[in-house]
Protein backbone atom coordinates (compact mmCIF):
# COMPACT_ATOMS: atom_id res chain seq x y z
CA UNK A 1 0.00 0.00 0.00
CA UNK A 2 1.11 3.19 -0.94
CA UNK A 3 1.60 6.03 1.64
CA UNK A 4 -1.17 7.97 -0.97
CA UNK A 5 -3.38 5.23 -0.93
CA UNK A 6 -3.11 5.14 3.18
CA UNK A 7 -3.62 8.96 3.41
CA UNK A 8 -6.08 8.54 1.94
CA UNK A 9 -8.24 6.02 3.56
CA UNK A 10 -6.73 7.64 7.02
CA UNK A 11 -9.10 11.22 5.65
CA UNK A 12 -11.74 8.57 4.88
CA UNK A 13 -11.57 6.85 8.53
CA UNK A 14 -11.33 10.83 10.43
CA UNK A 15 -14.43 11.42 7.85
CA UNK A 16 -16.59 9.06 9.72
CA UNK A 17 -15.87 6.17 7.60
CA UNK A 18 -14.94 3.04 10.10
CA UNK A 19 -15.16 0.37 8.06
CA UNK A 20 -12.33 1.83 5.93
CA UNK A 21 -10.08 1.47 8.49
CA UNK A 22 -10.46 -2.46 7.97
CA UNK A 23 -7.70 -2.00 5.07
CA UNK A 24 -5.20 -0.94 7.18
CA UNK A 25 -5.60 -3.52 9.65
CA UNK A 26 -6.07 -6.19 6.80
CA UNK A 27 -2.55 -4.65 5.71
CA UNK A 28 -0.02 -4.70 9.42
CA UNK A 29 -2.26 -6.92 11.30
CA UNK A 30 0.33 -9.20 10.79
CA UNK A 31 3.76 -7.83 11.93
CA UNK A 32 1.89 -5.82 14.80
CA UNK A 33 0.31 -9.42 16.07
CA UNK A 34 4.27 -10.68 15.37
CA UNK A 35 6.04 -8.17 17.11
CA UNK A 36 3.33 -8.70 20.12
CA UNK A 37 4.27 -12.36 19.83
CA UNK A 38 8.05 -11.86 20.22
CA UNK A 39 6.92 -9.36 23.10
CA UNK A 40 5.30 -11.08 25.35
CA UNK A 41 6.10 -14.93 24.15
CA UNK A 42 2.83 -16.23 24.11
CA UNK A 43 -0.21 -16.45 21.67
CA UNK A 44 -2.93 -15.34 23.52
CA UNK A 45 -0.72 -12.02 25.04
CA UNK A 46 0.15 -11.06 21.30
CA UNK A 47 -3.77 -11.42 19.88
CA UNK A 48 -5.06 -9.06 22.87
CA UNK A 49 -2.12 -6.78 22.66
CA UNK A 50 -2.84 -6.38 18.95
CA UNK A 51 -6.33 -5.64 18.97
CA UNK A 52 -5.47 -2.83 22.02
CA UNK A 53 -2.73 -1.80 19.26
CA UNK A 54 -5.41 -1.51 16.23
CA UNK A 55 -8.03 0.14 18.52
CA UNK A 56 -5.91 2.63 20.32
CA UNK A 57 -4.77 3.24 16.68
CA UNK A 58 -8.31 4.20 15.83
CA UNK A 59 -8.67 6.43 18.63
CA UNK A 60 -5.73 8.38 18.11
CA UNK A 61 -5.96 8.81 14.12
CA UNK A 62 -6.75 12.18 14.66
CA UNK A 63 -2.79 12.39 16.14
CA UNK A 64 -0.95 10.86 13.23
CA UNK A 65 0.06 13.31 11.19
CA UNK A 66 1.64 12.13 8.46
CA UNK A 67 5.36 13.09 8.72
CA UNK A 68 6.35 9.80 9.30
CA UNK A 69 4.83 6.22 7.82
CA UNK A 70 1.59 5.40 9.58
CA UNK A 71 3.11 1.66 9.46
CA UNK A 72 6.09 3.58 11.80
CA UNK A 73 3.22 5.55 13.63
CA UNK A 74 1.40 2.14 14.32
CA UNK A 75 4.54 -0.15 15.52
CA UNK A 76 5.24 2.70 17.82
CA UNK A 77 1.59 1.90 19.51
CA UNK A 78 2.22 -1.53 19.62
CA UNK A 79 5.74 -1.55 21.00
CA UNK A 80 4.59 0.54 24.00
CA UNK A 81 1.54 -1.42 24.45
CA UNK A 82 4.03 -4.03 24.39
CA UNK A 83 6.62 -1.94 27.36
CA UNK A 84 3.29 -1.34 29.24
CA UNK A 85 1.91 -4.72 29.51
CA UNK A 86 5.48 -6.31 30.30
CA UNK A 87 5.80 -3.94 32.90
CA UNK A 88 2.84 -4.53 34.73
CA UNK A 89 2.86 -8.13 34.60
CA UNK A 90 6.68 -8.01 35.63
CA UNK A 91 5.05 -5.87 38.51
CA UNK A 92 3.20 -8.91 39.68
CA UNK A 93 5.57 -11.28 39.82
CA UNK A 94 7.55 -10.51 42.11
CA UNK A 95 9.03 -14.24 42.46
CA UNK A 96 12.10 -14.62 40.49
CA UNK A 97 12.02 -17.25 37.93
CA UNK A 98 15.22 -16.82 36.38
CA UNK A 99 16.50 -20.14 37.41
CA UNK A 100 13.70 -22.01 35.20
CA UNK A 101 12.30 -21.31 31.71
CA UNK A 102 9.04 -20.64 31.35
CA UNK A 103 7.62 -23.92 30.28
CA UNK A 104 9.63 -25.53 33.66
CA UNK A 105 11.92 -27.81 31.15
CA UNK A 106 15.09 -28.81 32.28
CA UNK A 107 17.96 -27.01 29.99
CA UNK A 108 18.67 -29.04 27.39
CA UNK A 109 22.80 -30.43 27.53
CA UNK A 110 23.42 -30.05 23.55
CA UNK A 111 26.74 -32.23 22.78
CA UNK A 112 28.58 -30.14 20.29
CA UNK A 113 29.65 -31.91 17.33
CA UNK A 114 33.10 -30.96 16.58
CA UNK A 115 32.94 -32.15 12.68
CA UNK A 116 30.64 -29.32 11.96
CA UNK A 117 31.59 -26.19 11.07
CA UNK A 118 30.69 -23.18 13.34
CA UNK A 119 28.35 -22.10 10.75
CA UNK A 120 26.70 -24.80 11.16
CA UNK A 121 27.18 -25.75 14.76
CA UNK A 122 25.50 -21.88 15.59
CA UNK A 123 22.53 -22.02 13.52
CA UNK A 124 21.67 -25.99 15.09
CA UNK A 125 21.87 -24.31 18.89
CA UNK A 126 20.47 -20.98 18.03
CA UNK A 127 17.28 -22.16 17.13
CA UNK A 128 14.12 -20.43 17.01
CA UNK A 129 13.19 -22.15 20.63
CA UNK A 130 16.47 -21.10 22.04
CA UNK A 131 16.14 -17.58 20.72
CA UNK A 132 12.69 -17.19 22.23
CA UNK A 133 13.75 -18.11 25.61
CA UNK A 134 16.53 -15.52 25.30
CA UNK A 135 14.48 -13.09 24.31
CA UNK A 136 12.08 -14.00 27.68
CA UNK A 137 14.89 -13.17 29.74
CA UNK A 138 15.59 -10.02 28.44
CA UNK A 139 14.04 -6.65 29.83
CA UNK A 140 11.13 -5.14 28.30
CA UNK A 141 13.11 -2.58 26.69
CA UNK A 142 15.95 -3.82 25.06
CA UNK A 143 13.42 -6.16 23.43
CA UNK A 144 11.56 -3.72 22.64
CA UNK A 145 14.13 -1.80 20.67
CA UNK A 146 15.61 -5.36 18.61
CA UNK A 147 12.63 -6.00 17.67
CA UNK A 148 11.74 -2.84 16.18
CA UNK A 149 14.70 -3.32 14.33
CA UNK A 150 14.41 -7.35 13.31
CA UNK A 151 10.26 -7.84 13.20
CA UNK A 152 9.26 -4.58 11.75
CA UNK A 153 12.65 -3.68 9.94
CA UNK A 154 12.54 -0.09 11.28
CA UNK A 155 16.05 1.50 10.44
CA UNK A 156 17.40 3.34 13.36
CA UNK A 157 16.32 6.64 12.29
CA UNK A 158 12.68 5.55 12.49
CA UNK A 159 13.50 3.87 15.68
CA UNK A 160 14.65 7.29 16.62
CA UNK A 161 11.58 8.86 15.99
CA UNK A 162 9.40 5.75 18.01
CA UNK A 163 11.49 6.14 20.50
CA UNK A 164 11.99 9.84 20.73
CA UNK A 165 15.98 9.27 21.01
CA UNK A 166 19.14 9.37 19.06
CA UNK A 167 20.01 7.14 16.21
CA UNK A 168 23.71 7.08 17.87
CA UNK A 169 21.63 5.81 21.31
CA UNK A 170 19.55 3.40 19.19
CA UNK A 171 23.10 1.95 17.32
CA UNK A 172 24.27 1.24 21.00
CA UNK A 173 21.40 0.08 22.73
CA UNK A 174 21.01 -2.36 19.82
CA UNK A 175 23.98 -3.15 20.11
CA UNK A 176 23.76 -4.13 24.08
CA UNK A 177 20.80 -5.83 23.24
CA UNK A 178 22.36 -8.18 20.99
CA UNK A 179 25.38 -8.75 23.56
CA UNK A 180 22.82 -9.65 26.60
CA UNK A 181 20.58 -12.00 23.91
CA UNK A 182 24.20 -13.57 23.12
CA UNK A 183 25.19 -13.66 26.51
CA UNK A 184 22.32 -15.68 27.95
CA UNK A 185 22.36 -17.79 24.83
CA UNK A 186 25.72 -18.52 25.58
CA UNK A 187 25.18 -19.05 30.39
CA UNK A 188 21.73 -21.49 28.34
CA UNK A 189 24.42 -23.61 26.13
CA UNK A 190 23.18 -22.19 23.14
CA UNK A 191 26.15 -20.93 21.61
CA UNK A 192 29.42 -22.39 21.78
CA UNK A 193 32.28 -21.34 24.68
CA UNK A 194 34.41 -19.91 21.81
CA UNK A 195 32.07 -17.09 21.47
CA UNK A 196 33.01 -16.21 25.32
CA UNK A 197 36.49 -15.47 24.33
CA UNK A 198 34.96 -12.74 22.46
CA UNK A 199 32.83 -11.07 25.55
CA UNK A 200 35.43 -10.93 28.02
CA UNK A 201 36.22 -6.78 29.36
CA UNK A 202 32.84 -6.21 27.96
CA UNK A 203 31.80 -4.53 30.84
CA UNK A 204 28.04 -5.90 30.11
CA UNK A 205 25.94 -3.28 31.73
CA UNK A 206 22.71 -4.79 33.51
CA UNK B 1 34.84 0.64 25.74
CA UNK B 2 37.18 -1.49 24.51
CA UNK B 3 38.71 -1.30 20.60
CA UNK B 4 37.00 -5.03 20.22
CA UNK B 5 33.57 -3.59 21.21
CA UNK B 6 33.86 -0.58 19.02
CA UNK B 7 34.27 -3.17 16.27
CA UNK B 8 31.27 -5.24 17.43
CA UNK B 9 28.86 -2.20 17.76
CA UNK B 10 29.72 -1.58 14.07
CA UNK B 11 28.88 -5.62 13.29
CA UNK B 12 26.23 -5.12 14.73
CA UNK B 13 24.91 -2.16 12.87
CA UNK B 14 26.71 -3.65 9.77
CA UNK B 15 23.90 -6.04 9.91
CA UNK B 16 21.21 -3.22 9.92
CA UNK B 17 22.63 -1.70 7.00
CA UNK B 18 23.32 1.63 8.99
CA UNK B 19 27.21 1.02 8.29
CA UNK B 20 29.37 3.71 5.98
CA UNK B 21 32.14 2.26 3.67
CA UNK B 22 34.88 3.64 5.56
CA UNK B 23 33.18 2.07 8.65
CA UNK B 24 32.58 -1.31 6.70
CA UNK B 25 35.90 -1.60 5.56
CA UNK B 26 37.81 -0.61 8.77
CA UNK B 27 35.80 -3.71 10.15
CA UNK B 28 36.51 -6.17 7.19
CA UNK B 29 40.09 -5.72 7.94
CA UNK B 30 39.59 -6.02 11.51
CA UNK B 31 37.21 -9.38 10.98
CA UNK B 32 40.73 -10.72 9.22
CA UNK B 33 42.72 -10.58 12.25
CA UNK B 34 40.50 -10.67 15.20
CA UNK B 35 38.75 -14.51 15.73
CA UNK B 36 36.68 -13.34 18.50
CA UNK B 37 35.11 -10.42 16.58
CA UNK B 38 34.56 -12.52 13.75
CA UNK B 39 32.46 -15.30 16.11
CA UNK B 40 30.81 -12.60 17.46
CA UNK B 41 29.83 -11.60 13.58
CA UNK B 42 28.76 -15.06 13.41
CA UNK B 43 26.73 -15.13 16.23
CA UNK B 44 24.92 -11.95 15.35
CA UNK B 45 24.27 -12.54 11.73
CA UNK B 46 22.91 -16.06 12.91
CA UNK B 47 20.88 -14.56 15.54
CA UNK B 48 19.80 -11.99 13.23
CA UNK B 49 18.72 -14.47 10.72
CA UNK B 50 16.72 -16.46 13.22
CA UNK B 51 15.05 -13.35 14.54
CA UNK B 52 13.40 -12.25 11.49
CA UNK B 53 12.55 -15.25 9.82
CA UNK B 54 8.92 -16.67 9.03
CA UNK B 55 6.43 -14.63 10.38
CA UNK B 56 3.53 -16.27 12.19
CA UNK B 57 0.46 -16.64 11.04
CA UNK B 58 -2.23 -14.45 13.79
CA UNK B 59 -5.43 -16.38 15.08
CA UNK B 60 -8.10 -17.09 12.43
CA UNK B 61 -10.06 -14.54 14.79
CA UNK B 62 -7.99 -11.61 15.39
CA UNK B 63 -8.82 -9.37 11.97
CA UNK B 64 -12.84 -9.63 13.13
CA UNK B 65 -12.28 -9.06 17.14
CA UNK B 66 -9.85 -6.25 16.14
CA UNK B 67 -12.84 -5.23 13.63
CA UNK B 68 -15.77 -5.68 15.85
CA UNK B 69 -13.02 -3.41 19.35
CA UNK B 70 -12.85 -1.08 16.53
CA UNK B 71 -16.70 -0.33 16.11
CA UNK B 72 -17.92 -0.41 19.31
CA UNK B 73 -14.77 2.24 19.80
CA UNK B 74 -16.71 4.46 17.23
CA UNK B 75 -19.82 4.38 19.14
CA UNK B 76 -18.60 5.47 22.41
CA UNK B 77 -16.06 7.87 20.60
CA UNK B 78 -18.80 9.53 18.92
CA UNK B 79 -20.65 10.29 22.24
CA UNK B 80 -17.26 12.17 23.79
CA UNK B 81 -17.38 15.92 23.83
CA UNK B 82 -14.53 16.27 21.27
CA UNK B 83 -11.48 19.28 21.82
CA UNK B 84 -10.27 21.35 19.32
CA UNK B 85 -7.01 20.19 17.89
CA UNK B 86 -5.17 23.66 17.71
CA UNK B 87 -5.53 23.08 21.62
CA UNK B 88 -4.25 19.38 21.49
CA UNK B 89 -1.30 20.86 20.31
CA UNK B 90 -0.77 23.52 22.86
CA UNK B 91 -1.84 21.33 26.07
CA UNK B 92 0.86 18.89 24.06
CA UNK B 93 3.32 21.49 24.25
CA UNK B 94 2.90 22.40 27.30
CA UNK B 95 2.53 18.88 28.51
CA UNK B 96 6.19 18.48 27.13
CA UNK B 97 8.07 21.39 28.58
CA UNK B 98 6.56 22.37 31.80
CA UNK B 99 4.17 20.05 33.30
CA UNK B 100 5.79 16.69 33.24
CA UNK B 101 9.30 18.10 33.92
CA UNK B 102 7.72 19.69 36.97
CA UNK B 103 5.87 16.58 38.08
CA UNK B 104 9.28 14.54 37.93
CA UNK B 105 11.86 17.73 39.32
CA UNK B 106 8.50 17.72 42.34
CA UNK B 107 8.46 14.18 43.08
CA UNK B 108 11.66 14.69 45.27
CA UNK B 109 10.07 17.62 47.30
CA UNK B 110 6.26 16.22 47.37
CA UNK B 111 7.82 12.49 48.84
CA UNK B 112 9.69 14.50 51.64
CA UNK B 113 7.28 17.77 51.80
CA UNK B 114 7.71 17.63 55.90
CA UNK B 115 11.20 18.00 55.79
CA UNK B 116 12.30 19.47 53.17
CA UNK B 117 11.93 23.04 51.58
CA UNK B 118 9.73 22.16 48.58
CA UNK B 119 10.02 25.79 46.81
CA UNK B 120 14.24 26.25 47.02
CA UNK B 121 14.59 22.62 45.80
CA UNK B 122 11.93 22.88 43.01
CA UNK B 123 13.20 26.26 41.67
CA UNK B 124 16.79 24.80 41.97
CA UNK B 125 15.41 22.02 39.54
CA UNK B 126 13.33 23.98 37.54
CA UNK B 127 16.61 26.04 36.57
CA UNK B 128 18.60 23.05 36.08
CA UNK B 129 15.77 21.34 33.78
CA UNK B 130 15.17 24.72 31.41
CA UNK B 131 18.13 24.27 28.92
CA UNK B 132 17.91 20.34 29.26
CA UNK B 133 14.16 21.00 27.66
CA UNK B 134 15.72 23.23 24.91
CA UNK B 135 18.00 20.70 24.22
CA UNK B 136 15.69 18.52 23.29
CA UNK B 137 12.96 20.29 21.86
CA UNK B 138 15.50 21.34 19.42
CA UNK B 139 16.88 18.11 18.56
CA UNK B 140 14.29 15.50 18.85
CA UNK B 141 10.80 17.10 18.86
CA UNK B 142 10.56 17.80 14.78
CA UNK B 143 8.61 14.80 14.23
CA UNK B 144 6.09 15.22 16.77
CA UNK B 145 5.95 18.26 18.19
CA UNK B 146 3.98 21.23 16.02
CA UNK B 147 6.87 23.57 14.89
CA UNK B 148 6.46 27.80 14.71
CA UNK B 149 3.24 29.25 15.59
CA UNK B 150 3.45 27.82 19.33
CA UNK B 151 6.99 28.52 20.12
CA UNK B 152 6.12 31.49 21.69
CA UNK B 153 3.67 29.27 23.98
CA UNK B 154 6.03 27.01 25.01
CA UNK B 155 8.41 29.92 26.02
CA UNK B 156 5.62 30.98 28.08
CA UNK B 157 4.78 28.01 29.67
CA UNK B 158 8.95 26.90 30.31
CA UNK B 159 9.00 30.17 32.15
CA UNK B 160 6.36 28.62 34.41
CA UNK B 161 8.49 25.39 35.24
CA UNK B 162 10.09 26.71 38.39
CA UNK B 163 7.13 28.42 39.79
CA UNK B 164 5.08 25.18 39.45
CA UNK B 165 7.11 22.26 39.09
CA UNK B 166 6.70 22.10 43.31
CA UNK B 167 3.30 20.25 43.03
CA UNK B 168 1.93 19.75 39.80
CA UNK B 169 2.62 16.20 40.46
CA UNK B 170 0.51 16.64 44.12
CA UNK B 171 -2.05 17.92 41.79
CA UNK B 172 -2.11 14.69 39.53
CA UNK B 173 -2.57 12.34 42.79
CA UNK B 174 -6.46 11.09 42.22
CA UNK B 175 -6.34 10.99 46.53
CA UNK B 176 -5.96 14.28 46.90
CA UNK B 177 -8.62 16.73 47.34
CA UNK B 178 -8.40 19.28 44.13
CA UNK B 179 -10.52 21.34 43.47
CA UNK B 180 -9.16 21.59 39.89
CA UNK B 181 -7.45 25.14 39.04
CA UNK B 182 -5.90 25.99 36.05
CA UNK B 183 -2.26 25.52 35.89
CA UNK B 184 0.59 26.67 33.71
CA UNK B 185 -1.36 29.06 32.34
CA UNK B 186 -4.54 26.84 31.42
CA UNK B 187 -8.07 26.79 32.15
CA UNK B 188 -9.23 24.35 35.14
CA UNK B 189 -10.62 22.16 32.35
CA UNK B 190 -7.91 22.26 30.23
CA UNK B 191 -5.57 21.29 32.72
CA UNK B 192 -8.03 18.47 33.68
CA UNK B 193 -8.12 17.60 30.21
CA UNK B 194 -4.49 17.41 30.24
CA UNK B 195 -4.46 15.49 33.81
CA UNK B 196 -6.36 12.50 31.83
CA UNK B 197 -3.68 12.56 28.69
CA UNK B 198 -0.77 12.05 31.35
CA UNK B 199 -2.83 9.24 33.00
CA UNK B 200 -3.22 7.77 29.79
CA UNK B 201 -7.17 8.19 29.85
CA UNK B 202 -7.67 10.50 26.87
CA UNK B 203 -5.04 9.90 24.53
CA UNK B 204 -2.80 6.79 25.86
CA UNK B 205 0.33 7.88 22.71
CA UNK B 206 0.44 11.39 24.59
CA UNK B 207 1.24 9.75 27.60
CA UNK B 208 3.90 7.46 25.94
CA UNK B 209 5.83 9.76 23.82
CA UNK B 210 5.57 12.40 26.88
CA UNK B 211 7.43 9.45 29.14
CA UNK B 212 10.21 9.00 25.50
CA UNK B 213 11.12 12.51 25.81
CA UNK B 214 11.06 13.13 29.22
CA UNK B 215 13.30 10.01 29.22
CA UNK B 216 15.45 11.15 26.69
CA UNK B 217 15.58 14.64 28.06
CA UNK B 218 16.84 13.09 31.09
CA UNK B 219 18.45 10.63 30.08
CA UNK B 220 21.28 13.13 28.00
CA UNK B 221 24.60 12.71 29.49
CA UNK B 222 23.82 10.25 32.14
CA UNK B 223 25.37 7.35 32.29
CA UNK B 224 24.44 3.62 33.99
CA UNK B 225 21.18 1.63 32.82
CA UNK B 226 20.22 1.26 36.74
CA UNK B 227 19.72 5.07 36.50
CA UNK B 228 17.83 5.22 33.32
CA UNK B 229 15.42 2.08 34.61
CA UNK B 230 14.71 3.90 37.40
CA UNK B 231 13.74 7.02 35.52
CA UNK B 232 11.51 5.32 33.40
CA UNK B 233 10.21 3.77 36.21
CA UNK B 234 9.19 6.95 37.80
CA UNK B 235 8.09 8.74 34.58
CA UNK B 236 5.90 5.79 34.09
CA UNK B 237 4.43 5.90 37.17
CA UNK B 238 4.16 9.64 37.78
CA UNK B 239 1.78 10.11 34.73
CA UNK B 240 -0.97 8.77 37.38
CA UNK B 241 0.74 10.84 39.74
CA UNK B 242 0.82 8.90 43.09
CA UNK B 243 3.38 8.19 45.54
CA UNK B 244 2.08 5.24 46.28
CA UNK B 245 1.45 3.60 42.89
CA UNK B 246 5.70 4.68 42.53
CA UNK B 247 6.25 2.93 46.05
CA UNK B 248 4.36 -0.27 45.69
CA UNK B 249 6.09 -0.65 42.45
CA UNK B 250 9.87 -0.25 43.54
CA UNK B 251 11.89 -2.66 45.85
CA UNK B 252 12.61 -0.29 49.03
CA UNK B 253 16.24 0.07 47.96
CA UNK B 254 15.18 1.09 44.55
CA UNK B 255 12.86 3.68 45.84
CA UNK B 256 15.81 4.92 48.66
CA UNK B 257 18.04 4.85 45.05
CA UNK B 258 15.54 6.84 43.50
CA UNK B 259 15.16 9.29 46.09
CA UNK B 260 19.11 9.58 45.73
CA UNK B 261 19.18 10.14 42.15
CA UNK B 262 16.24 12.67 42.62
CA UNK B 263 18.11 14.89 45.33
CA UNK B 264 21.21 14.95 42.69
CA UNK B 265 19.22 15.92 40.27
CA UNK B 266 19.08 19.16 41.94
Amino acid sequence: MTREQEGKIIARVLGGDTDAFEALVTEYEKNVYNLALKMTGNTEDAADLSQETFIKAFHSLGCFRGDSKFSVWLYRIVSNVCLDFLRRRSRRQTVSLSMEDEDGEEPQLDIPDERQTPELLLEKRMTREAVRRGLAQLPPEPRQILLLREIQGLSYEEIASVLGIESGTVKSRIFRARKKLCAFLLADGNLPDYISSSKQGGGETP
Amino acid sequence: MSECEKYQELISALLDSELSGAESAALAEHLKVCTGCAAMHQAFSTLSKTLSEGLEAPPAALHENIMAGVRRESVKHANLPRISKPMKNILALAACSAIVIGSVFGLAPMFRASSAAPAEYSAAAGGEARPEARVYSDKAAPADVPAAPEAAAEDAVIDEAPADGGDSLVAAAPSENMASPGRAGLSGEDWEYLQSCLSGEACSLCAAELRDKLLYTLSVDKDGSAYIYLLEETLYYSAPGSEAILRSSLSEEEFLSLLEILDNIG
